[in-house]
């Protein structure tokens, strides 16, 4: 049954003819198999356990997605550093709660690899108890047929931190939502997602910092850079909401245009109903700067070389975060075909 | 920290008001029907075009639906809103010719007083209909032309307004646009002739007198080549217990390098839904200045909307927005690039307090075609206290690979650091404050006329009182 | 041109932005091989838009005149290109490049530069000597290129540039500047190694004559109002330390 999915709808709707509010997706359910992802677990740092029957946080996928999903999670508990390849052979839905406990510190990385024409659906959810510190590193190299939706959520409890570094490279149509609730006093978010897409490549992000608590701090940055047809859509929203005294927002976006047939949109989205807060948006967008060209220049690189330099050198720091050599080296590969 | 008090926008100086009971004033029923419509344009002695396109407008207006993005107005009956409302009287170009209470009305906003002191020509609209309107002789001697929209019909200028009248907001924009095409009435129509430069301003002041009643005036400008005016708008109204409504339109017509400034000082009292619609179009070389002060109403909907047709256009929009007590004031900006080497810079301000709610929304398009544009988009909001809110919704869609476009929003309060610095330098708490916000609107209310700064000031009316805590 | 003439600036005339404002008029240089110029002038006289205009900068327009490099006329040849002829521009403010070391951008640089692969232990012999030339701890060079320096630091990263890449010709725009008195003891030894061992010409732009001391200065020039108001050997810093420009700008 191929049905239609309101997805990635933004909380706070702008004007309708721009057609910027949302998207909907169409969707064989009957494709969709548990069967058809599997998850691969390296390390000792994750442990499976039982089913998790607690509310969840709520999802910026919407409710519809919601509906593709079952009542149950699987819950997962951190207790230092993994790594987890999510594999597709077909349409599936992966449903987890990853729970890091009170104290624990780690880092995890997410492979999402494989194919899925129907969709392939991620939907986790995070959370992180009083002074939780997790770093989770998501690299997304799906193939280019498929279509891909990852369903972020997060609680934070007090004093504890979520960094969530991300690439998406991968998949022809990418719908990705997070919903991080600041919940507890103290806690701190940071995200960093870079895309790097060609083609007809499709990136549609829905990214919510709720801020519930005093003193909690968010900042979400996202850069890219599209290449010949390809299109992105960023929807950030920072919601101080009233009584999150001192708290600290930032969202901010560089995206960097090559081609003449790229559409890049964004509508950074800051609501407010607290004095006591800062709450920042930066975008730009366009070329690269002509100064830091005229200056690579001078050090004898071409104009083409000098922006093929800056955009590796972007993904680099990426990459440097990541243990598993060999995957860094998957990475700069894909970095280097697509730039070639 | 003492307790500081900001005041909300001080709006007594325009809630004043007579009674239009007598048989002085021609009022329509409530409501928006054919037969109504009807009698308006009978009323008015519409072309037979006009009659035409109103009722075609009050189809699209009840074939469509509300926008779904915006604040609820849902407090506002149509059925309880009279559409059309005049005094007996023509439009005058004397003020001593005006009816008493009228006059009165003009004089105590300061609108005679201005035109002797700094105005090229004045409009004055009361309810439904424009009463005063004058031209200074020399301006009308180079060729500029200054009416309300009835007048220039009737005047030889049928075929321009024709031209020009909702072709840049075609009815079909949206429901109020449709329901302002059924019911327009008043407004202004001014024509610049090309080269004419007009160095003092022309202001059309528009005053809705009575209770639960519409006003709907158009207003088209057109600078013809290489010319050059500012037009000011100023509009309030005394407050009452049921709910009026504001829909007018504005089109504006820049060509080949001229330059329109439009600075629109908006005080309607809180009772007020104002949902204007402003459009401006721009031709090569062309350059379209907004400056939008808006404090009054209880709801608006507002943004002024530029397209840059032309290669080498330029657009700058400059507003402040002040939400106080039951305010839900939604404004901001758009704009549209078609044209090459186009380029736009949006600066606006928002302060809320007391319950009031602020929303910055815009939207920035850069068509495919506009090679080698730039746009820079900053908006800034000032929160005074923990009961409102200050919400910022831009959108930009940009198509052209080699734009360049820049976009910084900020939310904060008054900042420690700030104050204690001017109190470091001797200052009191209260008048470091007070300082902050003025220097917060100052990008504003220096782009104003003089006397508009002054009367902006005192809109802003920040009065402290310190009590230590 | 004698053979022994680097760079030659003919008759030179730039001007800036849509407006065209006029910056550089009419200004004539000649830079024998193995020589130091200095160029003096006030703030806004078109100082550093000379060496911009002799490394091609974007931002200025050539209205007239030409820039002749060892025979070659290079007025409209790309910066790149200039760099690989061997003329080096060390940026009043470097530009910090975010997700590449020093190390790495550097050996890339050279490589494109000397149009050879460079194998790392060979480039860090290289870099290691002109670290130690300069007392520059090695830290820096693991660190992306300027990001977070200081402003001492990103001037010293570009004098440890300069003695990597070895270019024929070495405009330094303002180096001095914002440095403490220790700092620009440093540049200026980074700066006089770079003539003595590798035989370097250069132009130095600079309002500060300490910076001088460690060098045999060949020739000065008082740049006002975009033009070259007066020509001297090294006798004209003292003058104009003593003097200052007063004199250059009323005449």
């Amino acid at each position: 049954m191929t049905e239609k999915y309101m997805i990635n709808t933004s909380p706070v709707l702008t004007f309708a003819k721009l057609g910027m509010n949302g998207d909907t997706v169409r969707i064989n359910t009957s494709k969709i198999r548990k069967e058809n992802v599997e998850q691969y677990i390296f390390g000792n740092g994750i442990i499976a356990n039982n089913d998790y029957e607690e509310l969840l946080p709520v999802s910026a996928s919407g409710e519809d997605i919601n509906k593709l999903l079952s009542p149950d999670s699987r819950l997962m508990t951190v207790k230092g550093d993994a790594e987890v390849t999510l594999s597709f052979t077909g349409s599936g839905v992966v449903q987890r709660v990853i729970r890091v406990a009170r104290g624990v510190e780690a880092t995890l990385v997410e492979v999402v690899r494989g194919s899925a024409t129907d969709a392939a659906i991620n939907s986790t959810s995070y959370i992180l108890e009083e002074n939780a510190r997790l770093k989770l590193i998501r690299i997304q190299l799906l193939e280019k047929d498929t279509l891909y939706i990852d369903d972020l959520r997060a609680k934070l409890l007090a004093d504890s931190y979520l960094e969530v570094v991300r690439l998406d490279m991968g998949s022809k149509m990418s719908y990705i939502a997070s919903n991080v609730s600041l919940d507890g006093k103290n806690a701190e978010y940071l995200a960093h997602g870079d895309y790097l897409l060609n083609g007809s490549q499709r990136l549609d992000i829905n990214m919510i910092a709720d801020h519930i608590a005093p003193n909690t701090k968010s900042d979400m940055r996202c850069d890219g850079v599209l290449l010949d047809s390809a299109s992105k859509i960023f929807r950030g929203v920072l919601d101080f909401k009233s009584g999150c005294k001192g708290a600290k927002g930032a969202e901010n976006e560089e995206v960097i245009l090559l081609s003449p047939d790229v559409d890049n949109q964004s509508v950074p989205i800051i609501l407010c109903g607290e004095e006591d807060v800062e709450g920042n948006h930066g975008a730009s967008v366009g070329k690269i700067s002509d100064e830091i060209i005229y200056y690579l220049m001078t050090r004898g690189f071409d104009e083409d070389s000098a922006i093929r330099l800056i955009i590796r050198s972007k993904f680099n720091t990426l990459t440097e975060q990541l243990a598993n050599k060999e995957l860094r080296r998957v990475i700069n590969k894909l970095v280097d075909g697509v730039l070639s | 920290m003492a307790n500081v008090n900001i005041k909300d926008v001080d709006f007594k100086r325009y809630d004043f008001r007579f009674d239009e009971s007598s048989d002085d004033y021609i009022r329509e029923e409530d409501g928006f029907t054919k037969e109504i419509i009807k009698r308006i344009s009978e009323e008015k002695g519409d072309p037979e075009w006009v009659r035409e396109l109103r009722l075609k407008c009050l189809d699209i207006y009840n074939n469509m639906d509300m926008p779904c993005w915006g604040p609820s107005i849902e407090e506002l009956d149509m059925n309880r809103i009279a559409s059309y409302v005049r005094h007996k009287t023509d439009m005058k170009n004397n003020w001593e010719d005006v009816p008493e209470d009228i006059k009165e009305t003009f004089e105590k906003l300061g609108i005679p007083q201005a035109e002797r002191l700094s105005l090229a020509g004045v409009g004055a609209q009361y309810d439904s209909e424009i009463v005063y309107h004058n031209l200074k002789e020399e301006v009308a001697k180079k060729g500029v032309v200054y009416t309300d929209i009835e007048t220039a019909i009737k005047t030889g200028y049928e075929d321009m307004v024709k031209e020009y009248f909702m072709k840049l907001i075609p009815p079909t924009d949206h429901k109020y646009a449709a329901l302002h095409g059924a019911v327009w009435s008043g407004g202004s129509f001014v024509y610049v002739p090309k080269g004419v430069k007009v160095d003092v301003p022309l202001q059309s002041y528009f005053r809705l007198n009575a209770a639960g009643a519409g006003q709907f005036e158009h207003t088209i400008i057109i600078v013809d080549e290489g010319a050059d005016v500012h037009f000011i708008e100023g509009c309030s109204a005394p407050k009452y217990n049921v709910a009026n409504l504001h829909a007018g339109c504005v089109e504006l017509y820049v060509k080949k390098n001229a330059r329109l400034r439009y600075s629109t000082i908006e005080n309607w009292s809180k009772n007020m839904f104002n949902l204007n619609t402003k459009r401006a179009l721009i031709e090569e070389g062309g350059k379209m200045e907004w400056v939008s002060g808006s404090f009054g109403s209880r709801v608006s909907y507002l943004y002024p909307m530029t397209i840059l047709k032309g290669d080498n256009s330029k657009m700058t929009y400059t507003g402040i927005t002040f939400s106080g007590e039951g305010q839900n004031l939604d404004t901001g900006c758009k704009v549209v690039h078609v044209g090459r080497n186009t380029s736009s810079v949006i600066t606006a301000k928002s302060i809320s307090k007391s319950g009031g709610i602020g929303m910055f929304r815009s939207s920035v398009v850069i068509e495919k075609a506009a090679t080698n544009s730039k746009c820079s988009v900053s908006c800034d909001s000032l929160m005074l206290d923990s009961i409102s809110r200050a919400d910022t919704v831009p959108a930009m869609d940009i198509k052209a690979y080699d734009a360049d476009v820049g976009h910084e929003a900020k939310i904060g309060r008054i900042s420690d650091e700030a104050v204690f610095y001017l109190m470091s330098r001797g200052m009191s708490e209260e008048d470091a404050k007070a300082l902050i916000v003025s220097g917060f609107a100052d990008s504003v209310s220096k782009e104003l006329p003089l006397e508009y700064a002054v009367e902006m000031n005192n809109l802003i009316k920040i009065e402290m009182s310190g009590h230590k805590a | 041109m004698s053979n022994n003439t680097i760079l030659e600036i003919k008759n030179l005339s730039t001007t800036v932005g849509e407006e065209k404002t006029p910056i550089l008029r009419n200004v004539d240089l000649t830079v024998g091989r193995g020589e130091t110029h200095i160029i003096m002038g006030p703030n806004g006289a078109g100082k550093s838009t000379l060496g911009f205009s002799i490394m091609g900068g974007p931002a200025y327009e050539i209205e007239s005149g030409s820039i002749i490099f060892e025979g070659e006329d290079i007025t409209d040849m790309s910066p790149d290109k200039r760099a690989m002829k061997g003329i080096y521009l060390s940026f009043q403010n470097p530009i910090e490049v975010p997700g590449i070391t020093m190390r790495s951008f550097l050996r890339s640089s050279l490589q494109q530069l000397t149009g050879k692969k460079i194998k790392f232990s060979e480039f860090n012999k290289i870099l290691e000597e002109a670290m130690e030339m300069i007392n520059m701890d090695p830290s820096y060079v693991d660190r992306d290129v300027n990001v977070g320096f200081s402003g001492g630091e990103k001037k010293k990263a570009e004098i440890l540039q300069l003695l990597v890449l070895k270019p024929k010709l070495a405009i330094l725009d303002e180096t001095d500047s914002g440095l403490d008195v220790d700092a620009v003891r440093t540049v200026s030894q980074g700066i006089s190694a770079y003539k003595k061992k590798y035989g370097g010409t250069l132009i130095i732009i600079t309002h500060n004559a300490a910076i001088l001391e460690a060098l045999d200065v060949d020739k000065t020039h008082v740049l006002v109002k975009g033009k070259i108001a007066k020509s001297g050997g090294a006798e004209l810093i003292d003058e104009i330390n003593r003097n200052g420009f007063e004199k250059y700008i009323d005449g």
